[in-house]
C-alpha cells in the first residue's frame, strides 16, 4: 500500500477535478466542500507518504510496472515528501479560506474555479514527484494552464494580466522544452537519475551548455526571477485572493531545488561537487519560500 | 565566421529552426494585436517541435516499425521514435495552450471591445 502513496496523492485531486463538472451540474453548493475534502484527503495521504519515506526510505514508483529507461518513474524522496506535505497543507489552508471563511464567492464560476484549483494542485504534485525532464515539462504545462485560467477568474483587469502571464509563461515552457531537447540530443536520456550520471562528463559540450541555459531561462521566466518577472505583480495582485498562495507555491521553485538537488544528491551522496548542484538551480533556500510566501500571503489576504 | 556559416549550411534543418524561433519571438513581442502575438507564440512552439523531430531524423532511415520476419534490427535503419513521441505530447500541450489563450482573448475582446494592446491599456487607465 505505502508504495502506491505517491500515485494516490496525485490521483485524489485529479479524479476529483474530473468529477467536479458533473457534481456541479447536479448540485452546485457541494463543489467547495468536495474540493476541500479532496485536498484534506490528499494532505492526509501526503503525510502518510512522508512518514513512509522517513521510516522506509525513498519510494520509486514506475507507472504500469515499466522500469525507468523505458517507463516513466516517479521519485518520492524525503525532499519531495516534505514539499508535497507543505503543498497539500497550503492547499487545505487556501480552500478553507476560500470556502469556509468566504473570502471569494465565485458565484456561477464556482464549478470551473474549483476544478481549476484541483487541477493546479494535482499538477504541482506531479511536478514535485516526476522523475524525468519531459514528465516535468508535461506537469509544468498542466500547472501553467491552470494558473493562467485561475488568474483570469475575477475578470476585468485580471484578463489582461492573465494574457500577459500566458504569453511569458508559454515562452518559458517553450524554452524549457528546447533545453530538454538539447539534453536528449546530447545524452540520450531524459530520466534525471541517468542524466545525473551522464551530464558531468559532457559539461564541455556546447549542446549541454545550451540546454542548461535554455532550461534555466525558461524556468527563470516561470519562477519570475528578477529581470524576467514582468508578468508577476499584475497576475498576483489581480488574481483571486484565495488561490494566489497556490500560485506562489508554483513549483519550479521547489522543483529547481528538489528535482536536481534530490536526484543528484540522493543518487550519489558521496559526490558533493556535482556540477548540477553548483548550477544556478540549486538553491536550498528556495524550498522554504513557497510555504513562507503562501502563509504570508494568506495572512495579508485575511 | 565563414567557418560558422559553412557549418550552418550543412545543417539546413537547424537553420530553419532558428529562423522559425526568432521569427515567432519577433511577432510575439513586437506586434500589438493580441491574436498576432498568439500566432508568434504558436510559431515559437512549432519551431521547438520541429527541433525535437529533427534530432531524431537520420539519412536513409525508415519508420520505426519492425516488420515480421525482418533481418536483425540495426538502429541505423530506423528513425529514433522517442523524439516523435515527445512531439506528440508537446503538440497536445500546444493545442491546449492555444485553446486557453483563444478563450482568454475572446473574453478580453468582449470586455474591452478591442484586440489592440494600446487601446486596452488606454481603457484600463
Amino acid at each position: 500500500m505505502s508504495e502506491h502513496l505517491p500515485a494516490l496523492v496525485f490521483l485524489v485531486p485529479l479524479t476529483t477535478a474530473i468529477c467536479m463538472p458533473l457534481v456541479g451540474h447536479l448540485r452546485k453548493s457541494v463543489c467547495g466542500p468536495l474540493a476541500f475534502v479532496a485536498v484534506a484527503l490528499m494532505a492526509v495521504l501526503s503525510v502518510a507518504s512522508l512518514w513512509s519515506i522517513v521510516s522506509g526510505g525513498e519510494v520509486r514508483y514506475s507507472f504500469g510496472g515499466w522500469v525507468p529507461p523505458i517507463g516513466i518513474e516517479w521519485l518520492a524522496d524525503s525532499l519531495a515528501g516534505v514539499m508535497i506535505a507543505a503543498l497539500s497543507g497550503l492547499a487545505v489552508v487556501c480552500l478553507l479560506y476560500g470556502t469556509a471563511v468566504g473570502g471569494d464567492t465565485h458565484g456561477k464560476r464556482a464549478v470551473p474555479y474549483y476544478t481549476i484549483v484541483l487541477l493546479l494542485v494535482a499538477g504541482l504534485s506531479g511536478v514535485v514527484y516526476a522523475g524525468d525532464l519531459f514528465n516535468i515539462f508535461v506537469f509544468l504545462e498542466v500547472v501553467s494552464l491552470s494558473a493562467y485560467a485561475l488568474v483570469a477568474v475575477p475578470g476585468g483587469r485580471a484578463l489582461v494580466s492573465a494574457f500577459r502571464y500566458l504569453l511569458m509563461g508559454t515562452l518559458g515552457t517553450a524554452f524549457y522544452l528546447l533545453g530538454v531537447g538539447y539534453f536528449y540530443a546530447a545524452t540520450g536520456a531524459l530520466n534525471i537519475a541517468d542524466l545525473a550520471q551522464r551530464v558531468p562528463d559532457l559539461l564541455g559540450s556546447k549542446a549541454v551548455m545550451a540546454g542548461l541555459i535554455f532550461m534555466f531561462v525558461g524556468l527563470a521566466i516561470k519562477i519570475a526571477l528578477m529581470p524576467l518577472h514582468g508578468w508577476l505583480p499584475d497576475a498576483y495582485s489581480h488574481g483571486p485572493t484565495a488561490a494566489v498562495p497556490l500560485l506562489l507555491a508554483w513549483s519550479p521553485r521547489s522543483r529547481c531545488s528538489s528535482g536536481f538537488a534530490s536526484s543528484s544528491g540522493s543518487l550519489a551522496p558521496g559526490r558533493r561537487n556535482r556540477p548540477l548542484e553548483s548550477s544556478p538551480w540549486y538553491r536550498p533556500w528556495e524550498s522554504s519560500r513557497p510555504l513562507a510566501g503562501g502563509v504570508s500571503r494568506c495572512a495579508s489576504g485575511t | 565566421m565563414s567557418e560558422f556559416f559553412g557549418a550552418a549550411l550543412t545543417r539546413p534543418n537547424l537553420v530553419a529552426f532558428v529562423v522559425l524561433l526568432l521569427w515567432g519571438l519577433y511577432i510575439a513581442l513586437a506586434h500589438h494585436n493580441l491574436v498576432k502575438k498568439l500566432i508568434g507564440l504558436y510559431l515559437v512552439q512549432t519551431s521547438v517541435i520541429f527541433f525535437l523531430v529533427t534530432t531524431g531524423a537520420k539519412n536513409g532511415a525508415t519508420v520505426p516499425v519492425i516488420l515480421e520476419g525482418a533481418a536483425p534490427v540495426t538502429a541505423d535503419a530506423y528513425v529514433n521514435p522517442l523524439p516523435q513521441v515527445l512531439t506528440l505530447t508537446a503538440v497536445v500541450v500546444q493545442i491546449a495552450t492555444l485553446g486557453v489563450s483563444l478563450g482568454l482573448v475572446s473574453r478580453i475582446y468582449r470586455r474591452f471591445g478591442s484586440l489592440d494592446e494600446d487601446r486596452i491599456l488606454d481603457k484600463l487607465g
